[in-house]
C-alpha cells in the first residue's frame, strides 16, 4: 500500500524508503495501478522521506513518466533532498533526465 | 591503518539493501562524511544489482563483496560468477543497457565512475565479472603553507 492523495485535478504519490531495484518493482505496480483508477493529467512525486535512490529507482520514475506522457499529462517531482537527487543530477545524467518539471516547494 | 572484509551472499534483490547496510557499518570507523558514505552506498548498489539482474538474469547465484581500508582509501570488489559481460566498453558506456523493456537506464556504470575515484571492469563470458573500484575517504582541500608552497590537507569533518 502507497501513501497518495487525489485532489481532483493532480496525483501525489508520497515515495519513502530507499528506491533501488528491490523496491522499483513494487512503486512501478503501485503507481500504476493508481494510474489506472482515473485520468491523471498532473502526477506529483514527493520524495520528502527517500533516503535513498540508484539508477533503478531513476528508471521507475522515467518509466511513470512516460505512462502519465503518453496519456497527455504532467509529472512534478516534490521535496527533491540531497539523497533522492543526487543520482539523478549526476554529470551528464541530468541532460538526459530533466523531463520532470519541479514543482515551487523543491 | 589496513582493515578488510569479505561477504559473499545470495543474488537476491533484498541483499541489495543489505549490501549497501554491511559497506556502511564497514566505513563507519574511518568516520567518513555523509556525503562520501552515500557516494559509495550508491556505486556498490549499481555494482550488486548488475550482478543480480544482469549476471544471473534473476537465477540463482553468488555475489562477493570484499572491502580493504587503508589511510586514504576504501578498496571494493564486487564479485560474481554469472554469464559474463562480452563487451565491456559497450557495457559501460552510459545508457547501454540490454535491457530497456525492464527500465533499466543503463547508467550503472557511468554511475560507478561518477561516484568512485577508479572503476576497473574484468569480465570472462561464461564465468563472471570482478568490479574493483576505489575512492579517497577524506576530501582535500588545495592549502598553502607559510612559504607559499602548495599542499594538500585532509579535511577533518
Amino acid at each position: 500500500m502507497i501513501r497518495s492523495e487525489w485532489n481532483g485535478e493532480s496525483l501525489t504519490v508520497y515515495l519513502d524508503g530507499e528506491i533501488d531495484h528491490c523496491a522499483s518493482e513494487h512503486w512501478r505496480q503501485e503507481i500504476e495501478a493508481e494510474l489506472k483508477k482515473r485520468p491523471v493529467s498532473k502526477l506529483v512525486l514527493d520524495f520528502s522521506d527517500v533516503h535513498f535512490m540508484d539508477s533503478s529507482g531513476v528508471g521507475m520514475i522515467i518509466g511513470r513518466y512516460k505512462t502519465v506522457k503518453a496519456l497527455g499529462g504532467q509529472v512534478y517531482a516534490q521535496g527533491l533532498n540531497r539523497q533522492s537527487s543526487a543520482v539523478p543530477s549526476c554529470g551528464s545524467a541530468s541532460n538526459h533526465y530533466n523531463p520532470i518539471g519541479r514543482s515551487r516547494n523543491v | 591503518m589496513n582493515n578488510q572484509m569479505e561477504l559473499s551472499f545470495s543474488a537476491a534483490a533484498q541483499n541489495e539493501a543489505f549490501a549497501r547496510m554491511v559497506i556502511s557499518a564497514f566505513l563507519v570507523q574511518v568516520n567518513p562524511t555523509l556525503s562520501i558514505v552515500s557516494e559509495i552506498r550508491t556505486a556498490v548498489s549499481e555494482a550488486v544489482t548488475n550482478s543480480i539482474v544482469h549476471a544471473y538474469s534473476g537465477d540463482e547465484g553468488k555475489v562477493v563483496m570484499r572491502a580493504r581500508l587503508d589511510d586514504t582509501y576504501v578498496y571494493i570488489e564486487i564479485e560474481d560468477y554469472g554469464k559474463g559481460i562480452g563487451d565491456i566498453r559497450q557495457a559501460m558506456q552510459p545508457f547501454f543497457t540490454t535491457q530497456p523493456e525492464q527500465e533499466r537506464t543503463g547508467m550503472g556504470f557511468a554511475l560507478m565512475q561518477s561516484f568512485m575515484d577508479e572503476v576497473h571492469v574484468s569480465s570472462a563470458v561464461g564465468s563472471g565479472t570482478l568490479v574493483c573500484m576505489k575512492k579517497r575517504l577524506n576530501e582535500c582541500d588545495v592549502i598553502y603553507d607559510a612559504e607559499g608552497w602548495r599542499t594538500l590537507d585532509r579535511r577533518l569533518i
